[in-house]
């Protein structure tokens, strides 16, 4: 068997997917909440699966795109988990550099916002990913309502031990980085 | 009823005529809110894209604290968003001994999920909660139609959740019927609002709070109401693209607590209407006229 | 001292290519009690059965092996052989040296090592059998039909044009089934009532067949050739002996109630036919919706009979039948889509029907004449969506199981909406189009010719939008999503056995598949046959199917039933359980596990020293017990034994094997 597909077969096997159980119906495209911006539709990627292309689905903006919503799984007549094989199809684009510029940006800023505060500091967040993805005008319209309403501020909502949550997310990041 | 209380991020800043409702209105029926100690961030989206360690291991952490600090207390959360993150780590600690392994490593406090994690509709549906409910309201909200919109995480995945209907969900649409409002039947009460890649995926997202505004539009809503303030925020926040791409009227759109505070005697000023993006106050203010009550909001 | 003979067949080259005859007929030779051995290339041929006859006489042999196929190939064969001999035909054991070791090994060596292990085991086993006499029952002539749709009425009808009496059962006011509620039938159109209703009219008049609707078997005794059924009549409140079926009571009655037969697209009276072509063609008064029964106010029924049919008072009544024969014929349902797919709206839009439904809408006689119209607003449908698979094809939601008719039936479907309604637009979701059957493929060729539009993908959500129904899936051979506004939707949905067929099943001993339709005795060989003897099956209670295949199935049982009532009495199998009394405590565990309830205990006298006493033993039916052994497993005492079977001689097989 080829590397790729023994590949393959341990990123199934860890999203707890059987490719064979999908007969291509179609049901999971057709409910998906984001499929018209998909390279790659749903189905296709379990048909990847099928045919061994792993390649393609790491490559797909699809796993970056897939909301999490739970749709295609909830209506699966064979209940495959396509949520669960985006979620690792994620995790091996990264280990491949295949990230998603847009998407690494905002999980990046979004973890080094909890880094500082526990939580997350909505402005802060917005702020950094706008600059950093070159995206300044994305939804400013709506801060002068959000600053005389008081719905943002400057000042950040903290925990009070910050620093222990810092450690717990750095534990979690180090785990991340031994892959199976 | 006493509970263990995980705010959630937007609570602090953005919805902060939910949080002020979710005070008044929990306050009227006797639901104590204990506040989990130095919560955190439940980690979002993103955490869990980066790694199921930190995906699993946020919401553990204060899932845990309160499980110390509150041992006989039920969780509860305001957020369709947090609530299945937090489910998710309570499912994966009682189910999968490995990942009860990882979240306790990683969060060096034991959690043995022994509670329940319940959403602010689990919490108002039960028998007592809507008794006092009834007992509370003192003005109705005569003829406002509202469309319930459950957003996908406060019903699925099922296993997760234990909702017993992810398709057509009736829980919101009951508690809003005892403000005297009417839920009208629409079609997409648990499609996804892709407010989670609003930020990173801007065009291809915005769409989908149309779609959804449109159809409770279509089948007769002029409000629709949410039980999560992210929800609240990406559907409003983001009509002014709707109005443009679809021609129709922007929608006011409430949390459930909201209408409940409102039904309860809550003033606008309370409850801060005015901090809403889309002008909330008028179609209140209309309901209360048609209930003959003629009381300024 | 037993003389055995041991006869190994080549079957060709199928067993001699493996297994080695050189080696395995010495053998057989040196093996204790065996007088005699040789060996053939096909010994069930006429050549080969003289051979072991001939051998039988000239050496003095009184039992025999042969080393050959499978018992079940050709037991039967070689029984019927030996009742021409001097031997006992259950005097005989197979070795299986086919199925066994030839076809399923490679090795020769071991493969012929292992034949002479079979060949030993069934030697010393055949050296414990004893004559065995089969017993034989009489047979009462007369057949129980179970069910009055398409599969009944053939079934009665064949039975009865043979000779024979047959009750037909319906537990509905008339016969005649789905296939009556079917506007037109595929691929030929032709139209299902002119087909289906001179059948029905035939079943009531035919001299031998005694119609009994509104019925339902009440319990089941007996076994094959003499089964006692009780049927619970249910009250009709109508004297069907004096009613002419004028129709003049059902104009009058104020009750409207969703009609059955129309599936809630029309109202019905309480007291009603359940539809015009009704056969018995007389009314009954449904005691749920009737004022008068509920309430004791109304009475105009009993008031405009002119003959005074009319009896409130009436009342079910049980009567007790016998028969040789059932024919299992009860049919399927459609399963309850609403409360399976939230997805396609749960229920809550009028405009999306089941196939059923719109059979009753297309038809002539149906609620709209025969007017395509959409339910809410009784528009003409512009658009048309046709969903199939639903509920089929779905282990998560629904059937696993794929429904068999409704891809036809999807055709039909669009094909009349095309033609009654021109300048109509109909789109078909499909994952798969089956069409094997004749002419079946044509129709389907046709039926896109007529400007269906198949789309392949699954629907995954219906939903209501600014007064049309969005159906929302993928065209997966374009790979993109598509979204159709549909005026109308169609929902093609899963057959299901029909209720109350596990009740039925039970009372008969029939075993059910794990989808609960009944379970033939050999998917390919006994298709029409239940496990239990006498019960044959006809239609979809078996399993989905077409008009064609279900009325095939009917005739080969009714075929089954006139071979069986053609003779006036059967042997039975003498490898059945016998009870030794003396050691029987009569605790009942053999009651209780037999599934063909062949056990009952029995009182008998015996002697406690110097007492008379009574006591209870087992007592096992002969004409019910299949020989499957399950009480002698059962029996703590070990009083239970199978002839044939018996636990010694097991354990000699297995000590020939081991020691």
């Amino acid at each position: 068997m080829s590397n790729a597909n023994e590949k393959l077969d341990a990123l199934l096997a860890k999203a707890g997917v059987r490719q064979y159980d999908c007969y291509q119906c179609g049901k999971c495209t057709g409910g998906c909440p984001m499929a018209q911006a998909m390279d790659l539709k749903p189905r296709g990627v379990m048909r990847c699966a099928q045919i061994g292309s792993l390649e393609r689905i790491l490559k797909s903006n699809t796993i970056w795109l897939c909301t999490g919503c739970q749709v295609c799984v909830e209506r699966c007549p064979h209940d495959v988990d396509i949520p669960s094989l985006m979620e690792e199809a994620r995790y091996a684009a990264s280990d491949m550099g295949y990230e998603r510029r847009d998407s690494k940006i905002l999980n990046e800023v979004f973890v080094a916002n909890l880094k500082m505060f526990g939580r997350n500091h909505e402005m802060l967040l917005a702020g950094l990913y706008n600059m950093i993805a070159v995206k300044p005008l994305q939804d400013m319209s709506s801060v002068p309502h959000m600053l005389t309403n008081g719905l943002v501020g400057v000042k950040p909502h903290e925990t009070k031990n910050s620093e222990s949550i810092k450690r717990m997310i750095e534990r979690a990041e180090n785990l991340s980085k031994i892959r199976l | 009823m006493r509970y263990s209380y995980f705010p959630g991020c937007s609570m602090e800043s953005t919805a902060k005529s939910y949080r002020l409702a979710t005070e008044y209105v929990m306050g009227r029926i006797g639901v104590e809110l204990v506040e989990i100690e130095d919560w955190n961030c439940c980690g979002a989206t993103s955490a869990h894209t980066l790694s199921a360690a930190m995906g699993l291991a946020l919401p553990a952490r204060p899932l845990a604290m309160a499980e110390l600090r509150e041992p006989g207390l039920d969780i509860v959360t305001g957020c369709a968003s947090c609530y299945a993150r937090l489910r998710l780590s309570m499912h994966k600690a009682r189910s999968d001994k490995a990942a009860k392994y990882l979240i306790e490593n990683v969060i060096a406090m034991p959690y043995e999920a022994k509670r329940e994690v319940y959403s602010f509709l689990d919490v108002l549906s039960g028998e007592e909660a809507a008794a006092a409910i009834k007992a509370k309201v003192t003005r109705r909200l005569t003829g406002l139609k509202a469309a319930c919109y459950y957003g996908c995480l406060n019903v699925r995945p099922a296993e997760v959740t234990g909702a017993p209907d992810r398709e057509n969900p009736m829980a919101m649409d009951r508690i809003v019927g005892l403000t005297g409002a009417e839920a009208v039947d629409w079609a997409f009460k648990t499609e996804c609002c892709g407010a989670a890649h609003q930020n990173d995926a801007a065009s291809v997202s915005r769409p989908l709070v149309w779609r959804i505004l449109k159809n409770a539009q279509a089948n007769g809503a002029e409000a629709v109401v949410t039980a999560c303030p992210m929800c609240s925020l990406n559907l409003e926040m983001r009509q002014g693209g709707y109005r443009k791409h679809t021609g129709l009227p922007s929608m006011p759109v409430f949390s459930v607590l909201e209408l409940l505070a409102v039904a309860m005697g809550a003033s606008a000023r309370q409850i801060a209407l005015e901090a809403h993006h889309v002008p909330a106050a008028k179609a209140l203010a209309a309901a209360l006229r048609r209930s003959g009550g003629g009381v300024a909001i | 001292m037993s003389r055995i003979g041991v006869f190994v067949c080549h079957c060709g080259t199928n067993i001699a290519s493996v297994v080695d005859p050189d080696r395995l007929t010495p053998a057989a030779r040196e093996m204790p009690g065996v007088v005699y051995a040789a060996d053939y290339r096909y010994m069930c041929s006429e050549p080969g059965q003289q051979m072991i006859k001939d051998s039988i006489s000239e050496h003095g042999i009184d039992r025999i092996v042969i080393a050959s196929c499978s018992p079940r190939m050709h037991e039967t064969t070689f029984r019927k052989m030996l009742k021409g001999t001097s031997i006992n035909p259950y005097m005989l054991e197979i070795a299986n040296i086919r199925e066994q070791c030839s076809w399923v090994h490679a090795d020769k060596g071991r493969a012929t090592e292992k034949a002479i292990g079979l060949v030993r085991m069934a030697v010393s086993k055949v050296s414990k059998n004893e004559p065995l006499y089969a017993q034989s029952i009489p047979i009462t002539k007369r057949a129980l039909v179970i069910g009055g749709g398409i599969a009944g009425i053939q079934a009665a009808l064949d039975i009865a044009d043979a000779g024979h009496e047959v009750v037909l059962l319906e537990r509905e006011p008339s016969i005649g089934g789905k296939m009556a509620m079917l506007d037109k039938t595929f691929p030929t159109l032709d139209c299902s009532a002119c087909i289906s209703t001179p059948k029905m009219v035939d079943v009531g008049a035919h001299p031998n067949i005694r119609l009994m609707t509104y019925c339902e078997v009440e319990s089941v005794s007996g076994y094959i050739g003499s089964f006692e059924v009780a049927i619970r009549q249910k009250a009709r409140y109508v004297n069907h002996d004096i009613c002419t079926g004028c129709g003049l009571c059902e104009t009058k009655c104020p009750v409207k109630v969703d009609s059955e037969f129309n599936l809630g697209l029309s109202k019905r009276p309480a007291i009603y036919k359940l539809f015009p072509q009704a056969v018995p063609s007389k009314p009954v008064i449904d005691s749920e919706s009737c004022r008068m029964l509920k309430d004791g106010k109304c009475g105009i029924c009993a008031k405009l009979c002119p003959l005074g049919c009319i009896d409130y008072k009436d009342e079910a009544r049980t009567v007790t039948e016998s028969f040789g024969a059932i024919i299992m014929a009860t049919g399927y349902q459609l399963v309850d889509w609403a409360a399976m797919y939230g997805e396609y709206g749960g229920g809550r839009y009028r405009d999306i029907i089941s196939g059923l439904q719109f059979e009753r809408t297309v038809n002539a006689a149906g609620p709209t004449e025969g007017h395509i119209l959409r339910p809410s607003d009784g528009r003409e449908p512009e658009t048309v969506v046709i969903v199939k698979c639903v509920g089929s094809r779905d282990p998560k939601k629904g059937k696993s199981y794929c429904s068999r008719a409704c891809c036809m039936y999807a055709a039909k479907h669009a094909h009349q909406i095309l033609e009654k309604l021109p300048g109509s637009r109909v789109f078909i979701f499909y994952i798969d189009v089956r069409t094997p059957g004749k002419g079946y493929e044509e129709f389907y060729d046709q039926t896109r010719m007529d400007g269906a539009v198949y789309v392949r993908g699954r629907i995954s959500k219906i939903y209501e939008e600014d007064g049309g129904l969005v159906c929302q899936g993928e065209d997966s051979l374009l790979g993109s999503q598509v979204r159709v506004r549909a005026d109308m939707v169609i929902l093609e949905t899963a057959m299901e056995p029909s209720q109350g067929i596990e009740g039925l099943t039970s009372m008969l001993g029939a075993a059910r598949d794990a989808n609960n339709w009944i379970q033939e005795a050999h998917p390919k060989l006994r298709p029409v046959e239940t496990q239990v003897g006498g019960v044959f099956l006809a239609g979809t209670c078996q399993g989905p199917k077409d008009i064609p295949d279900t009325v095939s199935q009917a005739s080969a049982a009714a075929a089954k039933v006139i071979g069986l009532l053609n003779k006036s009495e059967m042997e039975t199998s003498p490898m059945i359980s016998a009870v030794e009394r003396d050691k029987c405590s009569g605790c009942g565990a053999c009651v209780g596990i037999c599934p063909y309830k062949a056990i009952t205990l029995q009182e008998i006298d015996d002697r406690l020293g110097a007492k008379r006493i009574k006591r209870e033993v087992a007592s096992v039916n002969s004409g019910l017990c299949q020989g499957c052994g399950a009480c002698t497993a059962a029996c703590r005492t070990g009083a239970l034994d199978l002839l044939g079977f018996r636990n010694g001689q097991i354990l000699e097989e297995v000590d020939a094997l081991c020691l």
